[in-house]
């Protein structure tokens, strides 16, 4: 049974998320919150294995409830509810925490299968995330160990993501399966979440913020 | 190591000095029997005198009786008869005029007969045979500088007689040092003007503008330690050059200018206090430890010397112990500090230890040359080792100002780089500062944009779907609303920026319309290279692009009937120019056929709008039959416009 907490404004999103997840059998919602400070006592509390959280809450953003999440249940798996998935948002809530989105201008029936996706260790990925990805990996330094530095396999599999192609085509190229890739993605993300994050501690304790010591 | 340095200076004095002697022998002195005071005329070359016989007399002519044996040079300086006044003393020696073998007939009268001297005496007479030729003098007042000059005198033919011929000289002096007479050579005059031209160039002409060089650079340096009062190595070499250039003075006046026993005790203890002060020089110059404790040794060694100096003669006893007082300490020092200039082995180092090495061996080689103890190079060398130096002294100066002028201008040229690179970095900065600006400006407007775009229209379009799917909206009403969303999806994508990578903006275009697309039961065949960057694609040409895009998949979708899009791009030449070109082909029925060649003209609106898109981007858009089945869209964009 996966236990989803929904954090979303909008009634009518809402509504039809969990009207979607209703009468499933592997899936229920445990929890919804309609603003960040909804969302903190129901993150404390855990007993959950999805959030799915928006990013435009009126008190605040959904980054902060991402974070927050990733940090006190590292287990659950963090989706994104965006519009169009604005790639500046999207790739500032994988930094957070996120794995995965749903698109709200989408047919939202769909997203118990997004769930289902993510839960199993899979990701969806844009284009131009990918690239972003790219570009914000590739460059590995000294100090980089194996859990930021990309493989070469990760980065062709980027690449071939940047050009458009679907998981299942990558795979066909690649003799894997679709499955693999969208692990690949999903690593990707961690990675990306872990190198920010690593980038926020050396810009925090160069600042004088926080001691390394 | 101070051995070996004693050794290696004394070899380079020795060599120095064999080098010299070697070159200025005259050749053709021939070797003298030294206890006969005869001298065998030749008629091609000069004949040194070996010995002569002296006495002390006053007498106006050559005496006869009381005359004693002694070999050439002769100096007698502890002879009794030094107070007495006048000091005067004879010295003669004969001349034999036959010429041995079958040349006798030509006889001394046949070539012109003269006598050289290296030095003489102040005051000298020479007689021939009783007669006198020549004297040097012509009041008795006169104290001609004849010490250190050669002499030359020409013996009339007519006083010459066959066989032995007396020669007398007759010599005073004012001094109450020495007298004697030098090396003496006498033969035909051709051949002694070559020996006295010689000396005359090397005791006289050559320290004379050795001197004037000397005086030019003693010059500079007072000048230059004027400038620089705290530089004292400046300052004991200008001393060292006054003091020198003043000793060698006495080759430019012809009488002393001041009594000359006083003119003598400067001479000799000039050099006392020369030599103390080049060790100061020396000293500093070499940057030898405890030089104060150096500069009293030597201040005081000269001083000693000095003081001694005045006593004995005071006391009429020679001054020679005051000179071998300060050989032995020269030497010492000169060890030590030879030590120095290995130490800290600069070339200009070991250039000034050699030459105040052989300053000090020219002070001791006048010294044995005036005391007759040996000939060395028969000329004073002293007078011309102040030049030398100085002339290390340039040679140094000259390698700091080098180096000096090459630190200003590498500091130059490593300033003008660093303001160069500065430069560039300033104007790197300001252009990346004003691209920034103009990014920052783009941007905002973009996200004022993308924001207006979700959280009104977006979230409107889509409320007004979902309630209109699961209302009692009309299937038109519904296709209308996902179209719009469609529509703002590709508005949304167009403002992502992408640098202009095609190849992402097509990616793109698929992620977004791939569910439509299978929702129709469509598929992709998706076949994309890698191609160069678009510059000019920004966020309006982006647009164009997709909405070109957009009005064909939606054309295949809806006339078709086909269920597969296969989507090409490539990097394409049209006339030469490069480009890239995007095919979207679909596997339907195709455009009517009948329409044959004219398949391109207008129909409709949608079609007139990618036309009029296409010619906005300056791309080429064609829209044909494909060979086997479906239509074709091609939509070349060219790489550079």
């Amino acid at each position: 049974m996966i236990r989803i907490i929904i954090v979303e404004d909008d009634p009518v999103t809402l509504g039809r998320i969990e009207h979607s997840l209703v009468g499933l059998e592997d899936m229920t919602v445990v929890g919804t919150a309609a603003n960040v400070a909804q969302s903190h006592p129901l993150i404390a509390a855990g007993g959950y294995d999805v959030l799915l959280c928006d990013l435009g809450l009126p008190d605040g953003s959904g980054i902060d409830v991402i974070r927050a999440s990733s940090i006190a249940n590292p287990e659950a798996d963090i989706i994104v509810i965006t519009v169009f998935a604005e790639q500046a948002k999207v790739l500032n809530s994988i930094k957070a925490g996120a794995r995965g989105y749903l698109l709200k201008d989408e047919n939202l029936d769909g997203c118990s299968e997004r769930i289902r996706e993510v839960r199993a260790g899979g990701s969806p990925i844009s284009p131009i995330i990918a690239r972003q990805l790219l570009r914000q990996l590739a460059p590995a330094t000294a100090s980089d160990g194996p859990e930021v530095a990309l493989t070469p396999r990760e980065t062709e599999v980027l690449n071939m993501l940047a050009r458009g192609f679907s998981y299942g085509e990558i795979a066909d190229m690649l003799h894997l399966s679709a499955q693999t890739i969208a692990t690949h993605v999903k690593n990707l993300y961690r990675k990306l979440e872990v190198r920010s994050r690593s980038e926020a501690v050396f810009e925090a304790s160069s600042r004088g913020i926080i001691s390394l010591y | 190591m101070p051995r070996l340095l004693a050794r290696l200076s004394a070899f380079l004095v020795g060599i120095g000095f064999w080098i010299v002697a070697s070159a200025v022998l005259p050749p053709a002195v021939q070797a003298a029997q030294p206890a006969s005071a005869v001298v065998h005329l030749s008629d091609k070359a000069a004949v040194s005198v070996p010995a002569g016989d002296y006495l002390y007399s006053d007498a106006q002519q050559p005496p006869t009786e009381g005359w004693q044996r002694a070999s050439v040079p002769l100096l007698d300086l502890y002879a009794a008869p030094r107070n007495p006044q006048p000091r005067v003393m004879w010295v003669r020696f004969y001349l034999d005029t036959d010429l041995p073998g079958p040349s006798r007939a030509a006889s001394a009268s046949a070539v012109p007969i003269a006598w050289t001297a290296a030095y003489m005496s102040e005051r000298f007479r020479f007689f021939i045979n009783g007669r006198e030729v020549f004297r040097n003098y012509a009041d008795p007042a006169d104290l001609p500088m004849s010490t250190f000059k050669p002499q030359l005198v020409g013996l009339p033919a007519a006083l010459i007689r066959p066989g032995r011929n007396e020669i007398a000289i007759r010599l005073e002096s004012a001094k109450i040092y020495t007298l004697g007479v030098s090396r003496m050579e006498i033969g035909p005059e051709t051949a002694i003007r070559k020996i006295y031209n010689w000396r005359y160039i090397t005791q006289f002409q050559g320290v004379l503008v050795s001197n004037s060089m000397l005086g030019i650079l003693a010059l500079f340096a007072i000048l230059l330690w004027l400038r620089r009062r705290q530089d004292t190595t400046l300052g004991w070499l200008a001393l060292l050059g006054s003091l020198w250039f003043i000793r060698n003075l006495r080759y430019y006046y012809e009488a002393p200018p001041v009594p000359i026993d006083l003119y003598w005790h400067v001479q000799i203890n000039i050099i006392f206090a020369m030599m103390a002060v080049f060790y100061c020089f020396a000293a500093r110059f070499l940057d030898i430890r405890n030089r104060q404790l150096w500069t009293i040794v030597s201040l005081g060694i000269a001083a000693t010397a000095i003081v001694s100096q005045l006593v004995l003669t005071s006391l009429g006893v020679g001054d020679v112990f005051s000179h071998l007082l300060v050989i032995p300490l020269s030497i010492a020092i000169l060890v030590v500090f030879g030590r120095a200039a290995l130490v800290n082995r600069k070339p200009e180092n070991i250039a000034m230890f050699t030459a105040g090495a052989m300053g000090i061996a020219s002070a001791i080689h006048d010294f044995g040359l005036g005391m007759k103890a040996w000939q060395g190079v028969h000329f004073a060398l002293l007078p011309y080792a102040g030049v030398m130096i100085f002339l290390v002294f340039a040679f140094a100066l000259g390698r700091r100002l080098i180096d000096a002028l090459g630190t200003v201008e590498n500091l130059n040229v490593i300033l003008e780089e660093r303001v160069a690179v500065a430069s560039a970095e300033l104007e790197r900065n300001q252009k990346q500062i004003r691209e920034l600006e103009v990014a920052v400006a783009l941007e905002q407007e973009r996200e004022r944009i993308m924001r207006e775009m979700h959280d009104s229209v977006g979230a409107n379009l889509i409320s007004a779907l979902a309630v209109a799917e699961h209302g009692d909206a009309s299937r038109r009403t519904v296709a209308t609303l996902k179209r719009s969303l469609t529509d703002l999806r590709i508005a949304v994508d167009s403002l992502e920026q992408v640098d202009g990578d095609i190849t992402l903006l097509l990616a793109s275009f698929r992620y977004r319309m791939e569910p439509e697309l299978r929702a129709a039961g469509w598929r992709f065949d998706w076949r994309v290279e890698n191609v160069p960057a678009l510059e000019w694609l920004d966020s309006a040409n982006a647009l164009h692009v997709l909405r070109i895009l957009q009005e064909a998949l939606s054309n295949a979708l809806t006339h078709s009937g086909g269920n597969v899009i296969t989507f090409t791009s490539r990097l394409s030449f049209r006339e030469g120019r490069p480009g890239v070109e995007i095919i979207l082909a679909d596997n339907g029925a195709g455009l009517d056929r009948s329409l044959g060649a004219d398949v391109a003209r207008p129909r409709g609106k949608g079609h007139h709008n990618m036309m009029v898109r296409a010619k906005a981007l300056g791309a080429q858009l064609t829209i044909v039959n494909a060979k086997e089945d479906g239509t074709q869209v091609s939509l070349w964009l060219p790489l550079f416009r």
